[in-house]
């Protein structure tokens, strides 16, 4: 395939992740080279892919786990920020969009 | 007791014949970690006051009678585990002050069995590296040679148990972050079948390859350890249930040759060579064996895993826990946090799962990556129909240099070429020691990696004691 173009700057903001300038010039050596040493996959024959039939899904009995509120206390030491039983959040939604 | 050469086999009958007390031992361990960890840096913290509560809880367990194989055996846990009231931080700054909520399940069976916890041991952030560099908190050094690294993940780990700090230790091997330190240090490492120990309270890397696993000085000791962790769990969805294990004797072992390739240290090589000999000498059957997707593994493995710690490393966001800067707007306050907590090479596979993940790329790297995955499951499940374990190095090299592999990422992935394929395959594998090679002067030990197939541990077990004995 043709040789992809790496972004750093979109990267790092879908990641949720701030980078320097000095971090981006970095990574936009380093992440290019990990991709080509990767690249060998695209050699891979896979028409027939094997499916794992061990696979499926496994879920909990619909029940309540444990008592309601046993680690509120717990989870809440362990929060930055929190008053009254809860944590504290900046705000999500803002007008000036 | 001599520290030196104690295993928990002789611990056990030590502690059971009252020739000392488990407050003596855990007392002579944590001397041990006072005069040498200053120098080895194999905890990131040592709990001299719970390990000594542990010991004289052991002490009345087995003066009642109630004693398990670990009752009162002082151990060494990874600090990607939770133990409830401990700091567990991944070795990131972003949990440097984090304390676990609840026991991980590994933690309340080895618990129950009256076990001393020492403390917890260093590793590469998050499980992100292959000699314990990636710590937020400086590195570990290795027993034999301080100038070395001593292999990673679980570096502090190897070195606590190596290194006289730890009668055994938990670690976790998402690529071989068990059998690779195991190796560099000289000690036994286990990689258990993917779901053969639960994952519960163990802090996510890489969720498809991630697996706990002991280390000890023996094989009998680390069977002890695992049997001790094992077990379904119905808090992990992905544990497996519990079966019956085949106890057959093995007899045929397969050799990969034509996997080795040139970047195989030649003195590794011929020890490699002399232990298959002496495994023939004790009745075993080595054949050569073909793999053919085997080649695609590295490939394989540095797209899969940074895929999925992107994902599982967005939950920490600087909001319900762990570092937080405070920024003007919550947008900035995830990319900030994160940005301060993060070690480069954290970020760094953030950046890469993001790309292989994203829009346009996934399907030619992602998505290509979990096929080719199943071939290379497929090519274990065939071999292990005609023959009953396979035998590789477990690493290229010996113990490198510390900061040899620093400055460039894709020579220290490098590194993971034997121990990647059992992760994807989800096979069962174990590190023994085969003797040393000299560098500089000192004695390094290697490794001898067998891996066997799905829940076939006790065949590891067998085989590695044939070596053991030699």
């Amino acid at each position: 395939m043709t040789k992809p173009h790496i972004d750093i700057t979109t990267l790092a903001s879908l990641a949720r992740l701030a980078i320097s300038e000095t971090e981006k010039q970095k990574l936009e050596k380093e992440v290019p080279n990990i991709l080509a040493f990767i690249d060998t996959i695209q050699s891979a024959h896979v028409d027939h892919t094997p499916t794992n039939t061990a696979l499926r899904n496994v879920l909990r009995d619909d029940v309540q786990p444990h008592d309601t509120a046993m680690f509120t206390d717990r989870i809440i030491a362990e929060a930055p920020e929190s008053t009254n039983n809860r944590i504290v959040v900046k705000q999500v939604v803002s007008r000036n969009i | 007791m001599n520290i030196n050469t104690l295993t928990i086999v002789e611990a056990r009958r030590a502690l059971d014949a009252h020739e000392y007390s488990a407050l003596d031992l855990t007392n002579a361990y944590l001397a041990e970690i006072a005069l040498h960890d200053g120098s080895i840096h194999a905890y990131l913290e040592v709990w001299i006051d719970a390990a000594r509560a542990d010991a004289v809880r052991a002490d009345t367990m087995i003066a009642a009678g109630d004693i398990y194989p670990l009752t009162g055996i002082p151990i060494a846990v990874k600090d990607n585990i939770l133990i409830e009231g401990h700091i567990a931080s991944s070795a990131s700054k972003i949990l440097e002050k984090y304390r676990a909520t609840y026991d991980a399940t590994v933690i309340t069976k080895l618990k129950k069995q009256g076990v001393v916890l020492l403390g917890r041991t260093n590793m590469d952030e998050f499980a992100l590296g292959g000699s314990t560099e990636n710590s937020a908190y400086g590195p570990t050094h290795n027993p034999h040679d301080e100038s070395r690294v001593p292999g990673g993940t679980s570096g502090g780990s190897a070195a606590a148990v190596a290194g006289n700090l730890a009668l055994g230790a938990l670690g976790s091997d998402t690529g071989g972050s068990i059998r690779q330190p195991a190796a560099f240090c000289g000690v036994v490492g286990l990689k258990p079948t993917y779901g053969n120990v639960s994952r519960y309270g163990l802090m996510a890397a890489a969720s498809s390859l991630d697996q706990i696993g002991p280390l000890g000085k023996t094989i009998a000791d680390t069977e002890i350890l695992y049997s001790a962790i094992k077990g379904h769990d119905p808090r992990d969805s992905t544990s497996l249930p519990n079966t019956q294990v085949s106890t057959t004797r093995p007899k045929r072992i397969g050799v990969p040759r034509s996997f080795f390739g040139k970047g195989i240290d030649p003195d590794v090589l011929i020890s490699f060579e002399e232990t298959l000999k002496k495994l023939t000498l004790s009745g075993y059957e080595i054949v050569d064996v073909e793999l053919p997707n085997l080649k695609y593994s590295l490939a394989v493995y540095y797209i899969i895993n940074p895929a999925e710690v992107s994902t599982n490393l967005a939950r920490y966001d600087g909001i319900r826990y762990g570092h937080r800067v405070d920024a003007p707007t919550i947008l900035e306050t995830y990319e900030q946090s994160r940005a301060q907590g993060f070690g480069p090479e954290t970020r760094r596979r953030i950046l890469t799962g993001t790309f292989v993940l994203s829009a346009g790329y996934s399907d030619a790297y992602y998505r290509k990556a979990r096929a080719v995955r199943e071939l290379i499951r497929k090519d274990f499940v065939d071999v292990f129909t005609t023959v009953d374990a396979l035998a590789l190095p477990t690493t290229p090299t010996p113990a490198f240099k510390l900061g040899m592999h620093t400055a460039d990422p894709v020579a220290m992935y490098l590194e993971d070429i034997f121990t990647v394929p059992v992760n994807l395959a989800g096979v069962p594998a174990i590190s023994v020691p085969i003797g040393m090679v000299n560098r500089d002067g000192i004695d390094l030990p290697i490794g001898f990696q067998l891996i066997a197939a799905h829940g076939n541990e006790h065949t590891l077990f067998t085989i590695g004691t044939s070596i053991e004995q030699k």
